[in-house]
């Protein structure tokens, strides 16, 4: 399975992870996952601004248009309740499913 | 599908554009988000190394495809509470649209007819002759409304489209079908009142007016001034129109005055004698579709024996008002086409045609009198109403009239269409 497929089913925690730390802009959001990711994240960013933006409509994220320091104005995201909530959620299903795969693999279930 | 071409910064942007559904603002608000990415994007590919085009290039190229993005946004923002929202604005919009397009058709309607007319007086003045309107206050009224419709139409199609996030051509299916079919109701059961053939016709167009106003809806800004000169252009032609085909149509008349229209014996035999010797006083009225006559009797008993009295109304023919010689059942009436009731009004009645005095009738007088609606036939413009029944040998005899009246059908269409089918 290529990354890219792997993403598709992890973009919400992936977004809502990264936001739990405060709030930032699409360009700072796709950058953060890079770095954490140590660079094994970068399918692209096609699939960002969809992503925000049904969170968005899902009550998961609230956005607002700011002045940055630098550059134009930006769109900034900040997690909801709800957010948080959903990314418990994602979180801990991730986790059974990573540790399911694990299994099924042969390596230990709590590396 | 990835490009095939590339293309810049601007071309990128207007693609996405082109292919979100949403009003200005909102596609603004989207655009301003991914034209802010992409310069983040660029400045640091460029801090990286990167000259300047191959930045660029490569910053878009991370965004993918303009089209699918603008798909896949549609698709996020896309939610039930969208659909709520449309639903609700497209009904304010179709509201709103109706009562624009009405008043603004009215205004139109009534300068062309008053400018059609006085053309129309001027002629018959040097050339003589007549001519008369079939746009009358409700086919006005009518064709007002069908402006208003088809205003409804182009307005709640685009506002339902950029609410619910759904293209135009995909919104206009549903808008049309739920309109057509809501306004086609109300044209056949919804709209009652005084109904001539045009009036009919144009009630029947109205879903087809919302149609075309859905058909054409489009993304732009409400009204244009393009849109108020075809409508402008649109009335000239069908006012004129209207008014050069009503040519002929006739003025409101009624009357009696001992008239016998050509055709009359089809009605009953003439009246006995004796039976004609007990009437002292007549009369009869015409209110809210309704015919009434009847007939003071001086002495009851002569109609002693008789039975199944009732007031019928027979269609007729001839130019009222003009002249009586041309008066004349309609050959083609084998009965009438309305029938009422018919029978001795109780004691103290005080039917006002007949006494203006008011007074009570005098000891040993009755009246008898019966009523008919002579409104519920589409081809009667003119009505032959009496009183008749069977006397004691068998026979159908008139016993009061008949009178005529003008009319004019009075209901729905869907009325309308039941008594063509019933053969009124």
């Amino acid at each position: 399975m290529g990354r890219s497929q792997l993403l598709k089913g992890t973009t919400t925690l992936l977004v809502l992870a990264v936001l739990r730390e405060g709030e930032l802009y699409g360009y700072e959001i796709a950058a953060r996952i890079r770095e954490r990711s140590g660079a094994f994240i970068d399918p692209g960013e096609g699939w960002l601004y969809p992503a925000l933006h049904r969170l968005e409509a899902a009550g998961a994220l609230e956005a607002s248009w700011r002045e940055s320091g630098i550059g134009p104005r930006r769109r900034y995201y900040r997690l909801t309740r709800t957010g948080s909530r959903m990314l418990d959620a994602e979180a801990s299903e991730w986790e059974s499913f990573a540790r399911s795969v694990r299994l099924i693999a042969g390596g230990p279930a709590n590396a | 599908m990835p490009d095939l071409e590339p293309i810049g910064r601007d071309a990128f942007l207007q693609r996405i554009a082109d292919g979100l559904p949403f009003d200005e603002a909102e596609k603004l608000d989207i655009l301003r988000e991914i034209a802010a990415h992409l310069a983040d994007s660029t400045a640091r590919l460029e801090a990286d190394g990167l000259p300047l085009d191959a930045a660029e290039r490569t910053a878009l190229d991370r965004l993918g495809p303009p089209d699918r993005l603008a798909v896949e946004l549609t698709r996020a923002r896309r939610t039930p509470r969208r659909l709520l929202a449309a639903a609700g604005a497209g009904t304010w919009a179709a509201v709103s649209g109706v009562v624009y397009g009405y008043l603004f058709g009215v205004l139109i309607l009534v300068v062309v007819s008053i400018g059609t007319a006085a053309l129309a007086a001027s002629a018959v003045h040097m050339f003589g002759g007549s001519w008369g309107s079939l746009l009358d206050n409700t086919a006005i009224t009518l064709l007002a409304l069908g402006v208003g419709v088809y205003v409804a139409g182009l307005k709640v199609t685009s506002v339902v489209a950029a609410r619910a996030g759904y293209h135009i051509r995909a919104a206009r299916r549903v808008t049309t079908a739920l309109g057509g079919a809501l306004i086609g109701g109300y044209a056949l059961v919804g709209w009652s009142g005084t109904l001539h053939w045009p009036d009919v016709a144009i009630l029947l167009s109205l879903p087809a007016w919302f149609g075309v106003g859905a058909w054409r809806s489009t993304a732009a800004a409400f009204p244009s001034r393009r849109w108020h000169l075809q409508i402008l252009g649109l009335m000239l032609v069908v006012v004129p129109l209207g008014l050069v085909l009503g040519a002929g149509q006739q003025p409101h008349s009624s009357g009696s005055g001992g008239l016998h229209p050509a055709g009359v014996e089809r009605m009953g035999l003439p009246t006995p004698e004796a039976v004609a010797a007990a009437q002292v006083g007549g009369g009869g009225g015409s209110f809210g579709g309704t015919d009434t006559i009847g007939t003071v009797i001086r002495d009851p008993a002569v109609l002693a024996g008789w039975r199944d009295l009732r007031a019928e109304a027979w269609r007729g023919t001839g130019a009222v008002g003009i002249d009586p010689s041309l008066l004349a059942l309609d050959p083609a009436a084998r009965g009438p086409f309305a029938v009422g009731p018919a029978g001795f009004e109780t004691p103290g009645q005080i039917p006002p045609w007949t006494w203006s005095t008011g007074e009570a009738l005098p000891d040993g007088l009755v009246r008898l009198s019966g009523s008919v609606r002579i409104d519920r036939s589409p081809s009667a413009t003119l009505a032959w109403v009496a009183i008749t029944g069977v006397g004691p040998d068998g026979r159908r005899y008139i016993i009061s009239g008949p009178s005529f009246d003008s009319t004019a059908f009075n209901g729905t269409a869907w009325d309308w269409f039941a008594a063509i089918i019933e053969g009124r």
